[in-house]
């Protein structure tokens, strides 16, 4: 049985804006998505350059050797808009919360022994400046790309990316308060006491300066200079996010499980499913320009095992570290799954 | 003894310093002016980025928290009003011309304002600014967004707003908004602050954003006034780094302030000018009037202003140029600008129409020194032309000053009788402006504002659809005889007037 409430009809004279209109062929109602995304970057009639680079527009499609008929062909299958993207994320971030909350409520980490304890620090914690690299390439996305639909999914995945290093912040956050329980019960707090910086200090010094790092790093920065958008797209979000998330948040979870540190698997839950949910999103954006043409098949390929080349001494020093029995195994095994990845994308 | 290891419990500051400027690193593999090629051309001296004082903490978790918060209330207010029929609770259809005017002139410079804060939020050297940048930059993108979801249900019932985005491109009013933001996007980054996060969001919003929300909560349009306490919160995080970004380069450089004072005189200006399509929204198109133009001018300027600048003082910074003109034309500004569009009704996305008696009578007392002098026997004629079936349209292009592309329609400061006019000369080509503001402005970056879009030399020149007013107004997509014209001639009327005697016949 259906209930019949009766309202006061009135007659649109129109469904929706008429730049979507003229997309749809008809008028008819849009999603939100469609109305908070489609032709929001102006086209035309720019009045300066930039003086910070007079040799482009303010948006300018030349940014990129990638060429695309209509730039809004990149959606987003998740279609968020502001609204969508915000609820999502703090639904999101608020389990990994609850997460972080029951291993440090539960003090799991102080049970871990020192050896594991301390690989899972090395290893785990500088990457939130390997996350704020990433968030630094999708801002300049944001600002240099070409059509909404994919700078706003950039601009969602940048402040992604901060919420993640943030996160690996509150890891570290959780490790020295773990430290502090554990030292509490051989000593009673006595002036004697040194105070140590908070291993996030450390980290950060390794980051810069020791040497597992620093082919990461090395890649990072020399993607920091990339002026081609979509290269930067292909550099960072498909080969480096690949190769750095298969390694980290894949083998190294898995090997840390081996060892019985369960309690690390918790805490990084959110990488994983924060990574599927936005590779849907990177695999159709390059899916689509892999399509439009032979010319941005051959860009993009060429792309790929560029920036593949440059990660994969990055790899393989963070594979010899932390796992050197198995380490060629482990990094093949990470190239396996950027050549899968590739595939299926096309190429 | 055992001596053991104890990390130190990180306090709040500190922790939040921890999560944002820590993540940031020295570069080496790549020179740091290489990964930051823009933030030092414009002669800002940044001696210490990490004296930088964050204006406000918030961690991407908390932020997401409270935005999807604000998000979900909004929503459901959008989505009642469009099932209620919500139009019909506003105060009469010439209320919706201010609407039309925010969503082709206001809402595109919110996308803009998304995009620029995307290149501070990436290119300032200094982490603290840029987190603040990037979470002002979805702001921006929320704004653009909500403005467009609560508006859509508007653009179902009425005209000209179908096309906003075109509209924002190529029509000739909107080439002032739209140049206004292209000026400031073009700029380094520590002048796009200046202008946006200070200028105009500190100094100046309580002048533009919140007199269009007001207007919309007197007059009924629960749509956009529920966008507007929305967005207060993110409004009030904005001008924090206003203020923050001002003090900041004052604090680090000594050379800095002449060069911080020669922006403010510039976009104090350029946003004043900007400001007139809000002053004849604030006289003429509100159904129930909020306050007057020059009652805001002396609350928010006047007084707010002149306090800002008087605790700016201990830096070396004084008024800004030409405030005083702008003070002068309190008097005169909606009138003279409510008169142009009157003119061109002809060639605008929205209605215009002469005031009522009572309106009149408003005006009158609200503008005891100008009203009935200068503009109300101009007004009265309009109204008997009209009355007598000729309603008055110019069809002729107007000169436009070549810096903020406003026809030249102001009159001499001090003088209300006499249009002001003023001109340069650049490498053999004479440029026109509408006052010394506007002039001073061009004649120290004469290579930038030699390359403005004019509309009206576009038109001539043949870039804008065609040689007659048809053809134009059909490439700035407007629907003809529907979009444009006299309010009292238009379809919004004629449907607004139905639906009204309709809700009387149901009482």
């Amino acid at each position: 049985m259906s209930l019949d409430i009766k309202v006061n009809v009135i007659k649109p004279k129109r469904q929706t804006y008429g730049n979507i209109a003229e997309r749809f062929g008809e008028d008819r109602p849009a999603s939100r998505y469609e109305e908070a995304t489609l032709d929001l970057e102006p086209k035309e009639n720019f009045h300066y350059r930039p003086t910070w680079d007079p040799s482009f527009e303010i948006y300018d499609e030349g940014r990129t050797k990638i060429k695309m008929e209509d730039w809004y062909e990149l959606k987003d299958p998740r279609q968020f808009y502001y609204g969508t993207y915000t609820i999502n994320r703090n639904k999101m971030f608020e389990g990994a919360d609850s997460q972080l909350n029951f291993v440090e409520n539960r003090n799991f980490l102080s049970s871990v022994d020192a050896e594991s304890r301390d690989l899972l620090k090395k290893i785990l914690l500088p990457l939130r400046h390997y996350e704020w690299g990433a968030n630094m390439n999708n801002m300049e996305i944001t600002r240099f790309g070409s059509g909404t639909s994919v700078t706003q999914a950039c601009a969602f995945d940048a402040m992604d990316r901060l919420g993640l290093a943030q996160l690996i912040c509150r890891i570290g956050l959780i490790f020295d308060a773990s430290m502090e329980d554990s030292d509490e019960d051989v000593a009673q707090k006595s002036d004697n006491a040194s105070v140590t910086a908070s291993c996030l200090h450390v980290t950060r010094v390794e980051w810069v300066g020791e040497d597992l790092w620093q082919p990461l790093r090395k890649a990072v920065e020399n993607s920091l200079v990339l002026k081609d958008w979509f290269e930067l797209f292909i550099a960072q979000n498909f080969v480096l996010d690949t190769l750095v998330y298969e390694f980290a948040h894949n083998h190294f979870d898995q090997f840390m499980s081996e060892r019985g540190v369960q309690s690390a698997s918790m805490m990084t839950e959110i990488f994983r499913t924060w990574f599927a949910d936005r590779d849907r999103w990177v695999t159709a954006v390059i899916k689509r320009v892999v399509n439009e043409s032979e010319e941005n098949k051959t860009l993009i390929s060429s792309w790929i095992d560029e920036w593949a080349e440059q990660a994969l001494p990055a790899i393989g020093a963070l594979a010899d570290y932390a796992m050197p029995d198995k380490s060629g195994e482990i990094t093949t095994a990470c190239m396996d799954e950027l050549d899968r990845k590739k595939s299926a994308i096309g190429l | 003894m055992t001596v053991h290891k104890r990390t130190k419990k990180m306090g709040i500051k500190e922790r939040y310093a921890s999560m944002t400027r820590d993540l940031g690193w020295e570069t080496s593999y790549q020179p740091m002016d290489k990964v930051f090629p823009y933030d030092t051309y414009e002669g800002i001296k940044i001696h210490d980025w990490d004296a930088w004082v964050d204006p406000f903490r918030l961690t991407m978790d908390a932020y997401w928290k409270y935005q999807s918060e604000k998000e979900r209330k909004l929503y459901a207010v959008i989505d009642s009003f469009a099932q209620n029929n919500g139009q019909l609770g506003i105060t009469d259809a010439r209320y919706l011309n201010a609407v039309k005017i925010f969503l082709t002139g206001v809402s595109p410079l919110e996308y803009a304002a998304h995009r620029g804060y995307a290149f501070t939020g990436r290119h300032f050297r200094g982490v603290g600014a840029r987190i603040a940048c990037q979470m002002q930059s979805v702001d921006e993108l929320r704004h653009a967004q909500t403005q467009l979801h609560s508006m859509s249900h508007y653009n179902k019932f009425f005209s000209g707003m179908h096309s906003h985005k075109m509209m924002h491109d190529r029509v000739w009013y909107l080439s002032v908004p739209k140049s206004f933001f292209d000026d400031a996007m073009t700029a380094g980054p520590f002048e796009f602050l200046t202008a946006i996060s200070f200028s105009f969001e500190y100094v100046l919003t309580n002048l533009l954003f919140v007199p269009f929300m007001s207007g919309a909560a007197h007059n009924g349009d629960m749509a956009t006034v529920t966008f507007g306490f929305s967005a207060q919160s993110d409004e009030a995080r904005h001008m924090t780094l206003g203020i923050e970004i001002i003090k900041f380069m004052l604090e680090q450089d000594e050379a800095n302030v002449p060069i911080v004072q020669r922006w403010i005189d510039k976009w104090f200006w350029r946003g004043y000018r900007m400001l007139a399509l809000v002053s004849m929204m604030m006289d003429y198109m509100l159904p129930k009037r909020v306050m007057s133009w020059k009652e805001a001018w002396e609350m928010y300027f006047e007084e707010a202003g002149a306090a800002l600048f008087e605790d700016l003082g201990r830096y070396g910074i004084r008024m800004p140029k030409y405030h005083e003109v702008a003070t002068w034309e309190k008097d005169h500004l909606s009138h003279q600008v409510w008169s142009t569009f009157y003119n061109y009704a002809g060639a605008a996305a929205f209605h215009t129409w002469m005031p009522n008696d009572n309106e009149k009578s408003w005006l009158k007392d609200k503008y005891p020194d100008s009203f009935e002098k200068h503009y109300e026997p101009r007004f009265d004629h309009f109204t008997a032309k009209k009355e007598a079936g000729e309603r008055f349209f110019n069809g002729s292009l107007p000169m436009l000053c070549n810096t903020c592309q406003i026809p030249l329609i102001f009159t001499e400061p001090g003088d209300p009788t006499t249009t002001c006019y003023r001109e340069s000369e650049y490498k053999d080509d004479k440029y026109h402006f509408c006052s010394d503001g506007c002039k001073d402005i061009f004649d120290y970056e004469p290579e930038k504002y030699i390359q403005s879009w004019m509309p009206v030399h576009q038109i001539y020149q043949g870039n804008c659809g065609g040689a007659e007013l048809e053809d134009v107004l059909k490439w700035y997509q407007m629907d003809l005889g529907v979009d444009n014209g006299d309010y009292h001639d238009s379809e919004d009327f004629k449907m607004w007037t139905e639906w009204s005697e309709n809700q009387k016949k149901a009482v």
